[in-house]
């Protein structure tokens, strides 16, 4: 298998920026179920609406002439479907990343303009950045055939969310309401 | 921030490397790769700023815990300075070493040694220097 030769630094980069990939490519999960699912379009110039669940039952509501009783009064709830279903959110907390690789040469960078000055010794910085150009290499070999002579193992973790989706479901959650039936609620008749 | 320039010299013909040199590479190495991170993570975040629905959401951040990263190496040759005023200690011996997987394969095996490097993170604060301390009060 041929690998191109790659700069360390690109070597090491490569899965982080996959991580990246990875969480968007994750989250974009979560915004097509949140817009598909828990949102309706708009018409032109109009914001999307919530889509709601609304359902009807008889609430119990104390008789203020017969104390002691109830009675049964129809009642309207609608409720924003999102508040009602898991909305799938995934993150990667932690990703350990290994992998074996095999330096083929070292470069060496001249560097311009700053050199650091560091005591009355005058010592300065060196003014040129190596760099190692390697290729990945597999970790495990068969017996007889060299390791790879240097090895990456990174350990990354996801910084914490922010509170944004789980604002959202707090103002929808706010919105559930529950109002008097339009129509009169004929409450199931009981055996005598 | 030392400004580069796009100019790459090739290595010596020794194929060898200054240790330090080598460890200032693999700590430069992990530094571009973090701040390569963290490009990708601003750009995206970029664009879930400009989507309603991605607002909503956390845009993908990631920092490094540790990295270890094991270089096998050989020493080539310890070049001894010639003595100064100030004694040995201050300038001292430079160890040229192989690192190509090339120059390792011809090397005997109880020749080739390792050396681990462990990055972590470390936020450090600027600390005002006591003189500006003393001229505050």
């Amino acid at each position: 298998m041929a690998v191109k030769p790659l700069l360390l630094e690109h070597l090491i980069s490569a899965p982080l920026r996959a991580l990246v990939l990875g969480q968007q490519a994750a989250t974009q999960a979560t915004a097509d179920v949140i817009s598909g699912l828990g949102f309706e379009a708009g018409k032109a110039g109009q914001p999307a609406t919530a889509r709601t669940f609304e359902f009807e039952y008889s609430h119990p509501v104390p008789d203020p002439d017969n104390p002691g009783s109830t009675i049964d009064t129809p009642t309207r709830v609608r409720v924003p479907l999102l508040t009602l279903l898991p909305v799938p959110n995934l993150r990667i907390s932690e990703a350990h990343v290994s992998f074996g690789a095999d330096v083929i040469g070292v470069q060496t960078v001249r560097t311009a303009g700053h050199v650091l000055i560091a005591d009355s010794d005058r010592a300065s910085v060196r003014s040129a950045a190596t760099r190692l150009v390697a290729t990945y290499a597999p970790s495990t070999v068969p017996p007889g055939q060299p390791a790879p002579t240097l090895t990456v193992s990174i350990k990354v973790v996801g910084e914490q969310p922010a509170e944004g989706l789980a604002r959202v479901l707090s103002v929808l959650g706010d919105a559930i309401t529950a109002s008097a039936a339009a129509k009169p609620f004929s409450p199931p008749r009981r055996p005598r | 921030m030392a400004s580069r320039r796009a100019k790459v010299r090739p290595q010596d013909a020794n194929d060898t490397i200054d240790l330090s040199e080598l460890a200032a590479g693999v700590a430069h190495a992990v530094l571009r790769a973090k701040v390569s991170l963290d490009e990708e993570a601003l750009a995206i975040a970029n664009q879930y700023g400009a989507n309603p629905v991605f607002s909503a959401l956390s845009p993908p951040a990631f920092v490094i815990g540790e990295a270890r990263i094991a270089v096998k190496f050989a020493i080539a040759r310890v070049e001894s300075p010639a003595p100064t005023r100030r004694g040995a200690k201050r300038n001292p011996a430079k160890v040229q070493v192989h690192v190509t997987a090339t120059a390792l394969a011809k090397i005997a095996s109880h020749l080739v040694s390792e050396i681990e490097f462990r990055v972590t993170p470390e936020v450090k604060r600027v600390q005002p220097i006591q003189q500006d301390v003393d001229d505050l009060e």
